[in-house]
């Protein structure tokens, strides 16, 4: 009997069509999804990718520096360069001194360290002292040359300390500061210092000298507070990140391709309503440091509309039946009376719509600084859609509410997959919570630049969203 | 294309499983996405029929326990068979044997599928099937049993 069982191991079934349309169907919505995640995870990573290089470059060039130079001076063996804060500058000499490792840093060219050499070598010259140089300082923003010699003869410790400036000054320390060398050097004091603050024109501290050595400076503290992050002026350009969460309420415009349509392209717009929806944008950004600011990133929204459809061909009656009797003392009925009501009444059908985007801004803008905290300003900038999913129900031509699902023969297909673009405009406010830090809150109105829709649909629809956002820029 | 070449015979197996046309329809495109979905772990060591057959059964049952968890389990002791099989010939067409089986109550048919078709031992069957190998044990004599009374000629053969 097994033998017969067996046949049923080739026995081929008869099934509908039903079977493969359902597997195709789950295997297109499979890709799709995969597709979305795809973009979304590459786009995601791309970010990430990108904003850690940079951040790490900038960190890199923000921090403390070192560097050797070869000199012609025998005596001077090693210099090392750091670059440190203007903060520090403001306190005494011997805090400098004795607080070398500082939060922030700037950077310096060639000629600024060999200035500073040069300097040096001048100030031993005069002191007639074999004299090894071991550390010279730069704070910034009021540039400090800071040098601690050390003689071989006695090894006495002397701290020279001169304001250094670039444009007018030679840089060289006076016989003043030499004169305080040799008697320091005479004297039982072990260190002498004095301070020419002479403001440091930082835009033209760069570029980098390509023998200065980058250590990345760690310090969480330097993050967020305000220590020597002016810094950060000394760069034309600073990149950072943003994230931010929006409030947005489409407005929805129909209009009709051809005559036909006309009373149609009304029901839509009267029946559909966009609800205010919410959106999470994140990205990164380059500011220059006349204010202006190019950014871009992702940004995802979820909205949803409401359908509100009263069907003329749907009758509902309400029927009242109301029974009045008259009854004796005694309790027994004596006269019954029933009155019946029919109030006619309509059937309202309400939906509500979800559609889902994914999004790339691409936004320039700029800002004013209104004082040293706060700043506004206005942007300009295109959003370029990946992805649209819309999922609910919609009126059809025929006044018939029909399911919206793209690519599907039974249901009837309406929206564009992609959104193409929106033109934004917008202003903003923001807050300077630290250097690294802002926070701000925006406003803007977005465009779709073309119909949403299907160009084979009979109407063309387009929104217009105001949308209102809080968010914060951090900064590398 | 694979479904082109396997959706018959794999129909035929969860015709075998299903209580209707309509639920073996339904495991038979469950079936199919998911070999769609993991085609990438078919290595290509065993048959390729195997492979498929092994993922529809796996399905089929998924969607029995989904659907009717108890009935799987029900030790039935008088059942009723739905009509005997007429005219059958020493040669039962794959048809009437579909029938035959598909008059077994759920939880037999299954057990009787998985071992005698499908060569499942009872420890895999209970595994399965979530029941003991013992439940197995008994729902396969019980099942074979019934399948004597509904065949006449089932006398001939030994099961």
């Amino acid at each position: 009997m097994m033998e017969e069982f067996k046949k049923l191991d080739t026995y081929e079934s008869r099934f509908t069509d039903q079977v493969w349309a359902g597997v195709s169907q789950h295997l297109e919505q499979q890709r799709k999804q995969k597709r979305t995640r795809r973009i979304f995870y590459l786009g995601a990573s791309s970010v990430l990718l990108f904003t850690a290089l940079v951040g790490y470059a900038t960190l890199s060039t923000d921090s403390t520096q070192s560097a050797k130079f070869d000199s012609p001076t025998s005596h001077i063996e090693e210099t090392i360069v750091k670059f440190n804060s203007a903060k520090v500058l403001k306190s005494n000499i011997d805090k400098v001194e004795t607080n070398q490792t500082l939060n922030h840093s700037i950077v310096a060219d060639q000629d600024v360290v060999n200035h500073t050499v040069g300097s040096l070598e001048n100030a031993i010259s005069e002191s007639n002292e074999t004299i090894t140089i071991d550390k010279v300082s730069i704070t910034t923003g009021e540039a400090l040359l800071q040098t601690s010699l050390q003689t071989q003869d006695s090894e006495q410790e002397v701290i020279v300390s001169k304001a250094f400036d670039r444009e007018s000054n030679s840089g060289k320390i006076s016989h003043n500061s030499a004169d305080q060398i040799s008697q320091s050097k005479n004297s039982s004091s072990d260190r002498v210092g004095f301070v020419d603050h002479i403001p440091l024109n930082l835009n033209e501290i760069e570029p980098i000298s390509p023998l200065v050595k980058l250590k990345p400076n760690t310090s969480i503290r330097s993050l967020f507070f305000k220590e020597g992050c002016n810094l950060l002026e000394a760069s034309p350009f600073k990149t950072y990140v943003w994230s931010q969460i929006s409030a947005f309420a489409p407005i929805s415009q129909h209009s009709a391709r051809n005559n036909e349509s006309m009373d149609y392209s009304s029901v839509r717009q009267s029946t559909e309503k966009v609800l205010i929806s919410p959106e999470l944008g994140f990205g990164i950004g380059v500011k220059s440091k006349s204010g202006y600011f190019l950014e871009s990133g992702f940004q995802l929204a979820y909205f949803r509309e409401r359908l509100g459809y009263v069907d003329p061909e749907t009758i509902n009656v309400q029927t009242i039946i109301t029974t009045d009797s008259t009854f004796t003392t005694s309790g027994v009925e004596v006269t019954t009376d029933t009155t019946i009501i029919q109030i006619p009444g309509s059937r309202e059908v309400i939906n509500y719509n979800s559609h889902r985007t994914v999004s790339i801004p691409v936004v320039l803008g700029f800002d004013k600084q209104i004082n040293t905290s706060f700043s506004i300003g206005g942007k300009i900038g295109t959003i370029f859609n990946l992805f649209k999913e819309s999922d609910g129900r919609i009126l059809d031509e025929d006044m018939v509410i029909r399911d919206i699902i793209h690519n599907e023969g039974s249901s009837v297909e309406v929206y564009k997959t992609r959104l193409t673009a929106q033109i934004l405009l917008g202003s903003q406010f923001r807050y300077h919570f630290s250097p690294r830090l802002d926070v701000y809150v925006s406003a803007d109105v977005r465009m779709t630049a073309q119909s949403i829709t299907l160009d084979s649909y009979d109407l063309n629809q387009r929104f217009t969203s105001p949308v209102l956002s809080a968010g914060m820029r951090y900064f590398f | 294309m694979l479904f082109d070449l396997f959706a018959g015979r794999l129909m035929s197996v969860c015709r075998r499983y299903s209580r209707t046309q309509e639920e073996a329809e339904d495991m038979l495109q469950e079936s199919f996405i998911k070999i769609f979905s993991n085609l990438k772990s078919y290595t290509a060591s065993g048959s390729l029929y195997g492979w498929l057959k092994t993922i529809t059964v796996n399905t089929s049952i998924k969607i029995l326990q989904k659907k009717y968890n108890k009935l799987l389990s029900e030790d039935i002791d008088s059942v009723q068979i739905a009509g005997k099989v007429s005219n059958i010939h020493q040669n039962l067409a794959a048809e009437d044997l579909i029938t035959i089986i598909n008059s077994l109550p759920l939880g037999y048919k299954s057990v009787f599928n998985l071992y005698e078709l499908e060569g499942y031992s009872h420890k895999e069957i209970g595994k399965l099937l979530n029941i003991s190998e013992s439940t197995s044990r008994s729902q396969l004599a019980k099942a074979k049993k019934m399948l004597k009374k509904s065949i006449p000629d089932y006398q001939k053969y030994a099961i």
